[in-house]
């Protein structure tokens, strides 16, 4: 058993004699013990209730320590005279003792503390001094009483200012308010009220809401009215309708109205807050056209970007098609739905895809209006998987589904080619140049090249030769210093003139250009133009001939030239006097002669007529021989008829002047189809009539002559034959023939004068053709011509005449 | 063949020659032929045209029926005789016969555009000369009709 537990048995343990043991059980002292020590106990024990009970109901006193020891000490007493009783029938004189010991320790405790007690007691006030202290706070509560006096003065003047205050922001508010009873009259309203509604605050206090309404509203407002004074609360009025107000003059203005209340002496006063919003709903107004405006900006955009020759295509951040217009479709092979939403790699070939998704990120991230991808080669791909290359401009538009990047494809395929075919052209061009250059050394004709300034660019050895200067002389020199002082003025000027419409010609055409050399000598030139584009601008070539020594040639032309003309125009004018001034003297020869025979013919012998018959025979052949000669001059002088006509005409002609001739010799003629040709009908008459008559002319003996005239296309013309069976021409002789007065055999055997085939030559060369003679001695011979077709004016002219 | 040989008047012919040769060789031809005609003679065109205009010595002369007018002669020579008849209002209808040695093609263009009435080449010899003259006469006096 734990010792605190036996402790306490052990109290409990009555092996002793009981008290009433002492007094023998006797009842009279028994009882005497038992009353005396109960009634004490009792008193005690009422003590504390008593002094408890006190200190309770006595305010200002609290359960002090002290009291709490002096109700402990007093209850312990009666505990003990308690246990004296309990002792008399019960031996527990170890609790006894206890209890008594508990009782002496508490009566220790609270003397010590009531000692203590002294010198506090000895502070208490007496009543004097009680009466003193009590005037002294009867002084003070005056005072209080005062101060709170001045007090509530102070705060009624401080509710008057804010009431001031108050109204003031009242009559300062953008807002008209107006505070209105139950019943609809209006108590209050501010400055904003009288502008708004034009009455003055006279005309308004007192009167009723009603006349601030349109008409038509008056009614239901007061309904409304009521209502709101069933149930006040802060709102705002009427919402989501369009209020009106009523001025003084009738007229009607937009407002918004706010709610609100107020307690007053009065009862509750409505308040509404109205605001004139004519000018918001002006703005309103604005922003609805606006807006509608803005839609059909909308539309006009859609058009457009339909209209676009380009390819639009707009896209989120996250790549996703949003807009592609027409083109687009076109382009790429993809309807529209099929596009919308997707991402826009799609477009791309698979290799660029990867990359593309990076830098539209980047894009986005920075985007700014710019072609994409400078200076590298774009490429696109359509549905089918064709590539094609592109060009792309960027773009973005901003919002509210966020932004957007904008790309205007164009197709670049014919500019690549264009662009290729250029590069292909570049480098063409710069093997020319290199070339150019090249030649201009390699040329031997002297090359100057002039900017547009007139300054030298380029010159050839040769050029420098020419005029004395070394090429380094010369460049970046003045054109004007290879002219003489006396041209350069006007050259400059033609220069310029030149640079404005340049061309290839030759300069200066009928002007005699002269070049002046280093030394100041002349010199005359022959100058051609011609202009090169280049980067410098427009170079204007010059190709110089020094024709010094065709103008001597020239110049010694036209002298052999004059003296040609004169001496044919005297042959000309021999001709003339041949056929005239001759032909007189014999035919008065002739004439006289035979005049001679006729008179005297009875007395003139035999012989003396024979001599009068050669006389008269060398006359006529004299006469031939000069008409003959005559017939050349005049087949190279006379001038030219040229017309178109049938070649067998002329042939009928010339047989027709030889018929006598032809019917002799019983000559047999053949015609080879003949053309139509442009040439002197006269003149080639006589050339088929001399050939014709030749081949009756040098027959063979005994053999009808056989004729036969052909004729062939050749290039450029005709040539035409006359055949024989006659005698024949040595070869050696083929040339002798055509000369003048050239005879192969007596006059005595074949007549005639030896000018017939210098004429025939002279015709056809003045056609422009040639005669030549095929032969075979004893077996005939053949006479070829040629005709040029179409010999025009210009063999006439070149005529000698 | 001489139908009108009792005609009242000869008819005169003027021969404007400077070639003594010719002109008696024409007479001779011209007599020869039967001519019926007073053949006039003057030397060059100035005489020539005094004779047609009746001036100095010609004062009396007659107007010819035709004139036979070479070329080549000194002084004023054919070409300008016919001009000068061809433009007088009094003369132009008297018939001028250009009778000449040249065949040249200009010389025969060049009288007939000046109005010569015809163009006779001289003939070479003797029996052509009086042959030339007998037609001429047949055709003008039997066949044409002259201005009276």
């Amino acid at each position: 058993m734990a010792p605190f537990l036996q402790f306490f048995q052990r109290l409990f343990d009555s092996d002793f004699m009981p008290h009433g043991n002492c007094f023998n059980w006797q009842p009279g002292i028994l009882w005497l013990h038992v009353i005396s020590d109960t009634a004490i106990a009792l008193a005690y024990f009422s003590i504390p209730v008593t002094l408890f009970y006190f200190v309770k109901n006595r305010k200002g006193l609290g359960i002090s320590a002290l009291v709490v020891m002096f109700g402990a000490f007093i209850t312990a007493c009666g505990a003990s005279h308690l246990m004296a009783v309990w002792d008399l029938w019960h031996s527990t004189y170890r609790l006894e003792g206890l209890i008594k010991a508990v009782t002496a320790g508490l009566s220790i405790a609270t003397a010590i503390a009531t000692m203590r007690l002294v010198p506090v007691a000895r502070k208490i006030a007496t009543p004097e001094e009680m009466e003193r202290v009590n005037a002294e706070l009867q002084a003070e509560i005056e005072a209080r009483k005062e101060a709170e006096r001045k007090l509530k003065e102070l705060m009624a003047r401080e509710r008057a200012d804010s009431e001031n205050r108050l109204r003031s922001y009242l009559e300062a508010a953008a807002q008209a308010i107006v505070a209105v009873s139950a019943d609809g009259t209006i108590q209050r309203v501010n400055r904003r009220t009288e502008e708004m509604f034009g009455y003055t605050r006279e005309e308004l206090l007192g009167q009723k809401l009603r006349m601030l309404l349109p008409e038509r509203v008056r009614d239901i407002h007061a309904q409304h009215r009521a209502g709101y004074f069933a149930e006040p609360r802060i709102r705002t009025m009427g919402n989501g309708m369009n209020l009106s107000g009523r001025r003084k003059d009738g007229t009607e203005f937009p407002v918004e109205i706010g709610l609100g209340y107020t307690e007053t002496e009065d009862g509750v006063l409505a308040l509404g807050l109205v605001s004139d919003i004519t000018e918001r709903k002006r703005v309103e107004d604005q922003l609805v056209s606006a807006n509608a405006e803005l839609k059909a900006r909308e539309e006009q955009l859609h058009s457009y970007l339909e209209a676009a020759s380009q390819a639009i295509v707009a896209v989120d951040a996250r790549g996703r098609i949003q807009l592609a217009n027409g083109r687009t479709v076109e382009m790429f092979g993809y309807t529209r739905e099929e596009l919308l939403g997707e991402n826009l790699e799609m477009l791309l070939p698979e290799r660029y895809r990867g990359s593309h998704a990076g830098h539209r990120a980047e894009y986005f991230i920075e985007p700014r209006v710019r072609t994409m991808g400078i200076g590298l080669d774009l490429v696109g791909r359509r549905k089918d998987g064709t590539e094609f290359p592109v060009e792309i401009g960027l773009g973005y538009a901003r919002s509210a589904e966020g932004m957007q990047a904008l790309g205007m494809i164009s197709d670049a395929t014919e500019r690549k080619r264009i662009e290729n075919q250029l590069v292909r052209a570049n480098a063409e061009l710069r093997v020319r140049e290199a070339l150019t250059r090249s030649y201009l050394e390699a040329v031997s004709q002297p090359i100057v090249a002039v900017g547009s300034d007139g300054k030298i660019q380029l010159v050839n050895r040769h050029l420098g030769k020419m005029f004395g200067y070394s090429p380094e002389e010369l460049l970046g020199q003045g054109l004007e210093t290879l002219l003489p002082e006396r041209y350069r003025q006007s050259h400059m000027m033609q220069r310029g003139e030149y640079f404005d419409a340049p061309r290839v010609r030759a300069m200066g055409i009928g002007m005699d250009l002269v070049g002046q050399r280093k030394d100041g000598t002349e010199f005359p030139v022959e100058i051609g133009l011609g202009h090169v584009q280049t980067e410098a601008g427009t170079l204007v070539l010059g190709l110089v001939i020094d024709i010094t020594e065709r103008k001597r040639v020239e110049s010694e032309l036209a002298r052999v030239n004059t003296e040609l003309t004169r001496s044919n125009s005297e042959l000309a004018q021999f001709a003339y006097v041949a056929s005239h001034d001759l032909q007189e003297p014999l035919r008065m020869i002739t004439g006289y002669l035979q005049l001679l025979e006729r008179r005297y013919k009875t007395q003139l012998n035999d012989e003396a007529r024979e001599f009068i018959d050669y006389a008269v025979d060398g006359a006529v052949r004299m006469k031939n021989l000069i008409q003959d000669l005559l017939r050349l001059s005049r087949a190279g002088t006379q001038s030219m008829n040229f017309r178109e006509v049938e070649i067998s005409s002329l042939i009928e002609a010339a047989c027709a002047n030889l018929q006598v001739a032809l019917e002799e010799s019983g000559a047999e003629m053949t015609v080879d189809p003949l053309p139509k040709l442009t040439v002197d009908a006269g003149l080639l008459t006589q050339v088929f009539q001399n050939l014709i008559g030749n081949a009756l002319k040098f027959r063979t003996a005994g053999v009808p002559p056989h004729i036969h005239v052909g004729a062939a296309e050749a290039p450029g013309g005709w040539v035409f034959s006359v055949r024989d069976n006659g005698i024949g021409i040595e070869p050696q002789h083929y040339e002798r023939i055509f000369r003048i007065f050239e005879r192969l055999h007596g006059a005595d055997q074949y007549g005639g004068s030896g000018v017939g085939l210098a004429i025939t030559q002279r015709i056809v060369e003045r056609h422009g053709g040639r005669v030549w003679v095929e032969s075979k001695a004893g077996e005939g011979s053949t006479f070829y011509f040629s005709i040029p077709a179409r010999v025009g004016a210009k063999i006439a002219s070149t005529g000698i005449s | 063949m001489h139908s009108y040989l009792n005609r009242q008047r000869p008819l005169e012919i003027l021969l404007v020659e400077d070639n003594l040769g010719d002109i008696r060789l024409l007479q001779e031809a011209f007599k020869e032929g039967g001519s019926h005609g007073r053949l006039h003679v003057v030397r060059d065109g100035e005489e020539a045209m005094a004779f047609l205009r009746r001036q100095g010595s010609y004062e009396f002369s007659p107007r010819p029926g035709f004139i036979l007018l070479d070329l080549n002669m000194p002084r004023k020579d054919g070409r300008e005789v016919l001009a000068e008849v061809k433009a007088d209002q009094e003369l132009r209808q008297i018939p001028v016969f250009i009778f000449s040695t040249s065949t040249g093609f200009d010389d025969i263009a060049n009288a007939y555009n000046h109005h010569a009435n015809c163009y006779i080449p001289k003939p070479v010899d003797m029996a052509g000369l009086v042959l030339m003259s007998q037609r001429l006469e047949d055709f003008w006096l039997c066949t044409a009709v002259l201005p009276s």
